[in-house]
């Protein structure tokens, strides 16, 4: 026991995580990966499966015929599309305007800046999803139901993102930086874009993945307010699949993997910006 | 720099930026004071706009309906002033919803931000394919609901599940997870870990990564372990996350729904088990509103849970504050 | 230090006001009539199995189009379309179960009286039709669409096993009454031991809730009764004891536990009104042809089927009117019932020799068209009050308590009763 210590310590002074950080890891992955990994097996097989004891983790051969089916019973190109442009937009600016907030919230004295602020975190309080009523007759003045625009508008700002993005600018964007390009004739604008906007890109990559996430993924407001045979969204494509009279889970998991296939992709895509927000970091270090 | 630097309102001074370019006169002076003065504003607007019209005047309208009987479709049964507030704090299966609620708080919410602060401090060491480990934890929340629902069902299953399959050889009875209160809580954690811990794991490591590294090269040198750089270096130079984390997390499981609704696979209409051993607060007010036809009640109930909300972040702010400065 | 942002950023951006802008000329009102064309959109609560129809009534009516949309969280969207006066399908079809929450605002559908809709042309069996009434039959609020004729699926090689019969016809004298259904079980329990006999208790106590005349409310006034009611504490008593005699597997309805106890045998019995018969055997698959076999149920009944409804909201009620009337007619059920298996809610389609004529080879050959058949001419009809489906669900919540071993029958009874008036507001 004397002798292990010693080794112990010399090893976590080097840095290098050992096997049971990796262990720990791996565990990890695999409560992960398994749910997924699942979720595009069981499209593979026929319902006879579901229920299984055993589950079932092999392939089968059933794929493109489910795949079929699920093209057949609903327009899950249009609801692809949908999806794409209502999570895209509403990443987009959302990540912009609380980056523009965030960064007013952080950087830029004005008066009342912390009574509004505290505004912000109050209304991060209120349950939104409450005013569901009142909304949908609201988009009924508005003429917008059954449009996209339903569920892009609500979505564009909310209070967690100027939260983070505040925060962001708060430990990212270095004060001496954005005197300078003042003193270099920047407009507040300007400071935003060439001095904030490049330093907290991690963060607002972060928030981008959440909120498309997020947005690709909610469900009750679109189900509410689309017309599904006009404004199909993957998920409520996904609710028209589950309404057979026996639950067709090989059906609705077949849509559900070709639906998670873009967010996989944004994911990626979106991933290597944080990473490339870490080297960064290291070289800065 | 200095880590106290990034403390919340220290970053930027509250006095007008020195006014230097007053000197230079004419249109551009004007323009810059006017930039100076009202950008600001102007950058916060949209927020305020947005959020205005398409949320503070929902749930403001939602709060003039609590005062009212009100039926879901019909509308406007009558004023009543308090007298849903009344009802609610005489119904026990709206206490019986907060007290599952706040069970899921602590055991769900709780290990699930703990378990996120450790994974992203494993995930901010050196790490070999740190970008796989990285995309790894935050998998669980892009898995669609209705395969979340398929697989913890086949985990949680009475009969055919595969935690009681493994019991069972260990010579222990299977469990009914969904029978009562202290089995379906901790299962229903299970899942309210799994699906956010990556999510929170990431937030923090975003975090951690502005810690500058010479502090805990420096530590290291010192001999310091793992377990106490992290403890007294890492986690208090990302306090302001830290907090921002609990007091999100808290809103967020005060309004939890999606994780114990699709646990309930015996299927009993939102109630949340045979006996609402399982119901929350969320699931209440759905069955209140959308099943019941009972739009008053359920408003009722929305506002309460907003000032529920309001003073729990408030302690919780109060609290994470002095926990994370302690070090 | 880079004054720049970075090109991703500037495209992300270029991308979003594109997108804003495409957005605006996504959707459009659904029921446009441009050209002549009208377009009708039928939402509906799960798959009536509509589709080809569809078709056919497009191409006998030139100048409709007909949208089909499915939605099984529909009343959650309904009661939003409905109060905020826009957004609602041509036609709605909402299942019986949940109709009656509806009917204090049936001020919101036409009725359908005023577009000439009665019982006396083509007319559905008298008890269907008269529930999707209200005021008395004065407003025809919904058009029925099929019935859910009550019968039990049964597993012949388990009975074989039990010493059982396995022809329709003598396993149906084995349960005259549910009584006889539980020492059937029993005895059945004696013999087999890796299976038991029958699914789950919910399911036996929604087969044998329309068997009665008034259940949770009085008929003459819509107040709650359940607690005094002695033949629904019986019933429920006798549902609930299936768990307590351990005649049930507790198998919770609509589950996939119960879906994979069908197919490997392990409930012998599952009750199965009509629309029931394919969600039977898609769980079990096709592995198990010729296994399973159906008899009627005890007593008879009726368990689910739906109406079809016409918003006020729509502009164009004549022919939205025309269509569910269609689409609920003896023909067209016909159609559906020899081509989906969904039985018929006109008495002359039920007793028409092709319909009673009909055999399930899945299912052993049972003449499935003549047992739903018998089950729905001989009921009574049964008064469902507002709150019907409110309260439902403390009483299947109580027998769930009994399977869970958490309370005896009579327990769990008043706990239901003092549940339901709560939520009754009694």
């Amino acid at each position: 026991m004397t002798l292990a210590l010693p080794s112990r310590k010399t090893r976590q002074a080097s840095g290098r995580p050992g096997f049971l950080v990796y262990g720990v890891l791996v565990a990890v992955l695999a409560a992960s990966l398994f749910p997924l990994y699942y979720s595009f097996v069981l499209p593979t097989r026929d319902n006879s499966v579901i229920g299984d004891s055993a589950l079932t983790l092999t392939p089968g051969g059933n794929l493109v015929h489910n795949i079929q089916r699920v093209y057949d019973t609903v327009d899950f190109w249009l609801a692809l599309r949908n999806s794409l442009i209502v999570s895209t937009t509403v990443t987009v600016c959302c990540v912009l305007l609380s980056s523009l907030a965030g960064f007013a919230f952080a950087k830029l004295p004005f008066r009342g800046r912390n009574a509004l602020f505290l505004a912000v975190v109050v209304t991060a309080m209120l349950p939104t999803q409450l005013g569901m009523i009142p909304l949908y007759m609201l988009m009924g003045k508005l003429g917008w139901i059954a449009t996209l625009k339903a569920v892009i508008v609500p979505a564009l700002v909310n209070a967690f993102a100027v939260f983070w993005m505040r925060q962001a600018s708060e430990e990212s964007v270095p004060y001496e930086l954005v005197e300078a390009a003042r003193v270099d004739g920047c407009s507040t604008l300007g400071i935003f874009w060439h001095v904030a906007l490049p330093a907290i890109r991690p963060q607002a990559a972060v928030l981008a993945m959440f909120t498309f996430m997020a947005t690709w993924n909610d469900f009750m407001w679109p189900l509410i307010v689309l017309d599904p045979s006009v404004t199909p969204t993957v998920q409520t494509a996904l609710s028209s699949l589950a309404s057979g009279y026996a639950l067709d889970y090989t059906l609705i998991l077949s849509g559900a993997a070709i639906g998670v296939l873009p967010l996989l992709l944004v994911f990626l895509l979106l991933s290597r910006q944080i990473v490339a927000g870490v080297m960064q970091g290291a070289v800065k270090g | 720099m200095t880590v106290t630097e990034t403390r919340p309102g220290t970053g930027a001074p509250m006095a007008p930026v020195p006014g230097r370019h007053h000197r230079r006169g004419g249109w551009r002076t004007r323009l810059t004071r006017f930039d100076l003065r009202y950008t600001p504003y102007v950058l916060i607007a949209p927020f305020f706009v947005i959020f205005g019209v398409f949320a503070a005047y929902p749930l403001l309208y939602t709060g003039w309906i609590s005062f009212h009987k009100w039926a879901i479709i019909e509308g406007d049964q009558g004023w009543t002033g308090l007298h849903n507030y009344q009802l609610l704090f005489q119904d026990s299966y709206f206490w019986n919803a907060l007290l599952n609620t706040t069970l899921l708080l602590v055991f769900g919410t709780g290990v699930q931000l703990l378990l996120a602060l450790w994974l992203a401090g494993i995930l901010n060491r050196k790490l070999s394919g740190s970008a796989v480990w990285r995309a790894g934890v935050v998998l669980p929340h892009i898995v669609s609901v209705v395969a979340v629902s398929l697989v913890f069902a086949q985990l949680y299953g009475f009969h055919t599940g595969i935690i009681n399959d493994v019991l069972s050889l260990a010579g222990i009875d299977r469990i009914d997870w969904q029978a009562s209160r202290w089995t379906a809580i901790p299962a229903v954690s299970t899942i309210i870990i799994w699906r956010w811990a990556g999510y929170y794991a990431l937030i923090f490591l975003a975090a951690m990564q502005g810690v500058p590294r010479e502090l805990h090269e420096a530590a290291m040198l010192d001999g310091a372990s793992h377990r106490r750089i992290f403890w007294s270096i890492t986690v208090p130079s990302i306090r302001p996350t830290v907090i921002f984390s609990v007091v999100m997390s808290t809103i967020g499981a005060m309004q939890t729904f999606t994780e114990p609704q699709l646990f309930d696979t015996q299927g009993t209409e939102g109630t949340g088990g045979s006996d609402r051993q399982f119901q929350t607060l969320m699931m209440y007010l759905y069955e209140k509103g959308f099943r019941e036809f009972n739009a008053g009640y359920a408003a009722t109930l929305a506002w309460v849970m907003f000032l529920l909300i309001a003073v729990l972040s408030g302690i919780n702010y109060a609290l994470s504050r002095r926990i994370a400065s302690k070090d | 230090m880079k004054y720049q942002a970075s090109q991703g950023i500037r495209v992300a951006v270029g991308a979003a006001v594109i997108a804003l802008m495409a957005s605006g000329c996504g959707g459009g009102s659904s029921d446009s009539a441009d050209g002549g064309t009208i377009t009708l959109t039928v939402t509906t609560h799960v798959d009536y199995g509509y589709r080809d129809l569809y078709k056919e009534y497009e191409k006998s009516h030139p100048g409709i189009k007909i949208k089909e949309v499915l939605i099984d969280d529909l009343p959650k969207k309904l009661v939003t379309q409905l109060a905020a006066n826009r957004g609602a399908s041509d036609v709605v079809g909402l299942g019986d179960d949940i109709i009656g929450k509806f009917k204090p605002s049936h001020q919101r559908f036409l009725n359908l009286a005023d577009y000439g809709v009665d019982n006396t042309s083509d007319p559905w069996v008298q008890w269907a039709y008269d529930y999707g009434t209200v005021d008395g039959g004065k407003y025809v609020l919904g058009m029925r669409t099929d019935l859910g004729g009550l019968g039990i699926c049964y597993r012949t090689d388990l009975f074989k096993q039990a010493g059982l019969p396995t022809d329709p016809e003598k396993v149906a004298a084995l349960w005259p009454t549910w009584d006889k259904f539980t020492e059937t079980g029993e005895k059945f329990s004696a013999k087999v031991k890796n299976a038991s006999f029958t699914a789950n208790t919910g399911d036996v106590w929604v087969g044998m809730g329309n068997q009665l005349k008034e259940t949770f409310f009085a008929e003459s006034d819509d107040s709650f009764i359940a607690d005094k009611n002695s033949d629904l504490k019986t019933d429920f008593l006798t549902a609930a004891n299936m768990s307590v005699k351990k005649v049930s597997g507790g198998y919770p309805p609509f589950t996939p536990e119960m879906a994979n106890a069908l197919k490997t045998g392990k409930a012998a019995t599952a009750v199965c009104p009509a629309w029931k018969l394919d969600r039977t055997k898609e769980a079990s698959g096709a592995a198990n042809a010729g296994k399973w076999s159906v008899a009627a149920a005890p007593q008879g009944g009726n368990w689910g089927g739906s109406y079809l409804l016409v918003p006020k909201q729509t502009k164009h009620p004549k022919e939205a009117v025309a269509l569910a009337r269609w689409l609920t007619s003896s023909k067209v059920q016909k159609q559906l019932f020899l081509s989906k298996g969904y039985l018929s809610s006109h008495p002359s389609v039920y007793n028409d020799p092709q319909v009673q004529a009909k055999k399930d080879a899945y299912f052993s050959n049972a003449p499935t068209g003549k047992i739903f058949a018998e089950a729905v001419d001989a009921m009574q009809p049964l008064y469902r009050g507002t709150k019907d489906s409110d309260v439902a669900t403390a009483f299947m919540n109580a027998l769930l308590r009994v399977e869970q071993g958490k309370q005896k029958p009579e327990d769990a009874w008043n706990q239901a009763v003092s549940d339901a008036k709560k939520v009754a507001g009694e």
